[in-house]
């Protein structure tokens, strides 16, 4: 039987009261960890998401409006590249390959990418990764189409499926091109970028389900699949291209070029640095999402002190008791600091395993909704420090009471005024 | 054998007096407690009896004079020395709520052993002599387990009697002890106490406002005035 | 005879006695977070010092530009010296300047015209014929190949190219701040492709500044005959420019 004993039984004995405390603890640690891994492990996939592209070229536009809707396919563009200028930009000397895009269409909400097949070849994120392929081909012809990972597992595609894409990003019956259904011939890996939710599809095969489309519906024309391919699916116009150069030390220039395009406002953005740019605008409410959760702290400690201040008072007799018996006023603080202690250490574990719970089950959500992905990450040593000053903030605090109670057992001694 | 030897408790030209207040709440001139008597200290409520038991447990230090226990002046010792002292040779027993509502029945008489280092060392014989007493005290083994909210008054008055004895303690302070019980389970209670108390040789202060328990005693003190009564 | 002041000093010590836990318990909380104040980066991240400095201006603007707002607050972050560079001998500083090959820099050309300027009318063709001529020599692809492999350190401004988890690992030194976002853009001989690995990479808050780096020189030939050579460096480390 010694003091850590005594502080135990104690609390279990005041459970009841003690659980919510610890439950507002909890509560403000999950908070303040899970601002810190999101922020990090956001952070992480966010600037994995496009790599060894170096130029992003698209009608004239901010360059995080034009990173979000080309890269992670969020918003839209206001306005199109005309073809020719896509095809003189191409064939610049210093550019290496490049990559159009052709945005605007969806599959049950999942947004459809117009593209080449150059895109599985110089697509990269993260560090110097490729896209794979886990069955099937790119596509070949014009209904042909490849799906991003997760597409295929949340609808349960699998080569050979056929599907319909529809005009727009919500799929509702009049929007779909139902009369030119695509045929599935391949599905990639997962990459945990938005690519896993993309639907990729040839120019041709855009240019065709929109040949009787003027305006956003459907004209009189209403030609089937075959009737279509009749006709010249050139594009006339696309959403944005990837550019690599030969030379990356000719970016800027290149970069300056396009964006003095003389035919048409243009342009051109360095995905690093716009990436690194747009986080940055993120970072200030990171850090103010921080703060809050320490005053959500804050306001639980202040709890936890009232709550130990109020039990007090029942407890003069069980400490005249304890005085009795010959335990020194210190020990009197120490029982209180340990049953504090062991509260908040509670609370930090239902912290954590809240944390990670909520993880597993929202962070899917999360990579559905931002297209990043946060995983379930083991915690740092940033994050293990904030749990320590949880830890020891409490501890300080608990000494209040313990303090009250120490000045108490001091002046009541054996007697009671209860 | 009651008043040879060494006197227990001594007590000479001791006052106490709050700070601030005018007059003194305890002045006793002159006590002396031999070992093995068993005192009765009758005093009305107000009369200073409470003050009277912290300066012998030696919670308080008296305003003038000294205090001797067991030969040891409390005055010379530090306040943590003064509780080590009463962990060690001082058993104390309330009028109720003795117990400590989150320990068992066995657990509230071995936990004084947590704040007594002699004792600490020695847990397996702490755990053999308190149910040896609880036993004794009319409390069976199957008992021992229980927590204190199931038990009566009696129960728990006499769980405080082993926990008050199991250090084997010189010296037993008892505070208004029977105030919670009727009359057939005080007199009971006295018969316990003083069989325990005499089995262990112990000096037993005892402390009411009622006189008809004083023909018990031996030895009987009126506070207030520090006179003795026969 | 106990005194009263005997038995007040005995309350008086036993509420030292309360005091001393406490005062460990602070102590050790104080040294706790300021030990952990150094490596917890949460608080850290943020924009970088607010200095007056316009887009566009040099090494050497910025670097009045931090000393002035130092002096003015007078603190040395001491935090950074594992970022200053070192003071290896192998390293040799190099400034942008030294990239161009000799009778190429901008200035060298520009003196060769002064003259001729001189003759003619300000604002007249004349004049605008003789700027032409010499925006033409300036030639911003030409390179000095005698750097090649040599192991040198400078300093400059990132637009990272590539990221490892959070951390540039392949970015653009340029000489000056904003060349990232806005135009005029620098010459492609003043434009150095650096790759650097993970551990000695720079963070993106670190990536915001004036930065340097340490590592060999290289003369990239370009993949197709048309296009002009460049510089790159291998870096072995990089840091944040604090060295003002």
């Amino acid at each position: 039987m010694n003091l850590l004993r005594i502080a135990l039984k104690s609390a279990r004995f005041r459970r009841t009261s003690l659980i919510l405390t610890v439950l507002s603890i909890a509560i403000s640690v999950t908070l303040l960890l899970g601002v810190d891994v999101v922020r990090k492990e956001g952070k992480k996939s966010f600037l994995s998401t496009i790599s060894q592209t170096d130029l992003i070229v698209g009608a004239r536009s901010g360059p995080t409006n034009l990173l979000l809707y080309s890269v992670f396919h969020i918003g839209n563009a206001t306005n199109n590249v005309t073809w020719d200028s896509y095809q003189t930009i191409a064939a610049r000397d210093d550019v290496a390959w490049t990559v159009p895009l052709s945005l605007g269409d969806s599959h049950r909400g999942f947004r459809v990418v117009g593209t080449t097949p150059d895109y599985f070849e110089f697509y990269g994120y993260g560090n110097d990764k490729r896209l794979a392929f886990d069955r099937g081909e790119p596509f070949d012809e014009v209904y042909d189409t490849v799906l991003g990972a997760d597409v295929a597992r949340e609808l349960g595609y699998e080569v050979g499926d056929e599907i319909v894409i529809s005009h727009g990003l919500v799929s509702t019956e009049f929007s779909a091109h139902d009369n030119k259904p695509f045929t599935v011939t391949g599905i990639l890996n997962k990459t945990s970028t938005p690519v896993d939710r993309s639907v990729l599809v040839s120019l041709a095969g855009i240019e065709a389900v929109h040949i009787d489309w003027q305006g956003g519906i459907r004209e009189g024309l209403d030609l089937d699949a075959d009737e279509a391919l009749q006709f010249d699916l050139t594009p006339t116009s696309i959403t944005a291209f990837m550019v690599g150069l030969d030379n990356k030390a000719l970016t800027f220039r290149a970069q300056r070029d396009i964006n003095e395009f003389e035919n048409e406002p243009l342009s051109a953005i360095l995905p690093g640095s716009t990436l690194a740019e747009f986080w940055r605008t993120i970072s200030t409410v990171e850090q103010l999402l921080f703060v809050l959760s320490v005053f959500v702290l804050i306001a639980g400690l202040i709890g936890m002190l009232t709550t130990i201040l109020s039990t007090l008072n029942e407890r003069r007799r069980e400490i005249a008791v304890l005085r009795a018996i010959g335990a020194r006023p210190q020990s009197i603080v120490m029982l209180i600091v340990l049953e504090t202690l062991f509260v908040v250490v509670m609370g930090c574990v239902v912290g954590v395993a809240l944390l990670y719970g909520l993880l597993a089950f929202a962070g899917p959500f999360a990579a559905r909704r931002f297209g990043v992905d946060i995983g379930l990450p083991w915690l740092d040593a940033t994050q293990g420090l904030i749990m320590v000053s949880v830890i020891v903030g409490a501890t300080l605090i608990s000494l209040i009471p313990g303090f009250v109670a120490y000045r108490r057992s001091l002046q009541d001694g054996l007697a009671i005024k209860v | 054998m009651p008043g040879s030897g060494h006197p227990v408790v001594e007590l000479d030209r001791v006052t106490f007096r709050w700070p601030g207040q005018s007059v003194d709440t305890v002045a006793i001139d002159e006590l002396r407690i031999h070992a093995g008597e068993h005192l009765f200290v009758r005093g009305a409520s107000g009369s200073g009896k409470t003050t009277l038991l912290n300066l012998l447990a030696g919670i308080h230090l008296p305003t003038t004079g000294a205090i001797r226990l067991l030969g040891e002046d409390l005055a010379a010792l530090s306040a943590s020395r003064r509780d080590q002292f009463r962990a060690e040779h001082i058993g104390v027993i309330f009028q109720q709520f003795n117990l400590l509502p989150y320990l068992t029945m066995l657990e509230n008489v071995t936990v004084s052993s947590a704040f007594s280092r002699g004792r600490r060392r020695d847990k397996g014989a702490v755990q053999e002599t308190a149910r040896r007493l609880l036993t004794s005290l009319n409390l069976p083994d199957d008992l021992h387990a229980s927590p204190v909210a199931e038990l009566s008054v009696g129960q728990q008055q006499r769980v405080a009697v082993a926990r008050a004895l199991v250090g084997g303690p010189e010296i037993l302070i008892a505070d208004e002890p029977t105030s919670a019980l009727d009359a057939d389970n005080r007199d009971r209670f006295l018969d316990l106490l003083f069989r325990e108390a005499e089995a262990q040789g112990c000096t037993l202060l005892f402390v009411s406002h009622d006189p008809a328990l004083a023909r018990r005693f031996g030895r009987v003190i009126e506070l207030g005035e520090s006179r003795e009564l026969v | 005879m106990k005194t009263p002041q005997k038995n007040r000093q005995n309350t008086m010590r036993t509420s030292a006695s309360f005091l001393s836990p406490c005062a460990v318990l602070l102590f050790l909380a104080l040294v706790a977070a300021a030990c952990g104040s150094n490596s917890a980066e949460f608080l850290a991240d943020g924009p970088p010092p607010s200095l007056e400095v316009e887009y566009g201006a040099s090494i050497d603007e910025w670097a009045a530009a931090a000393e002035e707002s130092d002096s003015a607050e007078g603190t040395e972050d001491a935090e950074n010296e594992s970022n200053r560079p070192s003071t290896d001998p192998a390293y040799a500083d190099i400034e942008w300047d030294d990239l161009v090959p000799e009778g190429f820099s901008s200035d060298e050309v520009w003196s060769k015209y002064l003259d001729e300027f001189d003759e003619v009318e300000f604002g007249s063709p004349e004049e605008q014929a003789i700027y032409d001529k010499v925006l033409a020599e300036i030639d911003p692809d030409v390179i000095d190949p005698a750097l090649d492999g040599q192991k040198i350190r400078m300093n400059g401004f990132v637009a990272p190219l590539t990221y490892d988890e959070d951390i540039v690992t392949e970015f653009l030194l340029v000489p000056y701040f904003g060349a990232c976002i806005h135009v005029p853009a620098p010459p492609s001989n003043q434009t150095v492709l650096v790759k650097v690995d993970k551990d000695n990479g720079l963070t993106t808050d670190e990536a915001w500044g004036a930065v340097w780096v340490e590592g060999t020189l290289a003369v990239e030939s370009s993949n197709n005959d048309i296009g002009a050579a460049s510089y790159a460096i291998t870096g072995d480390k990089s840091g944040v420019y604090e060295d003002f």
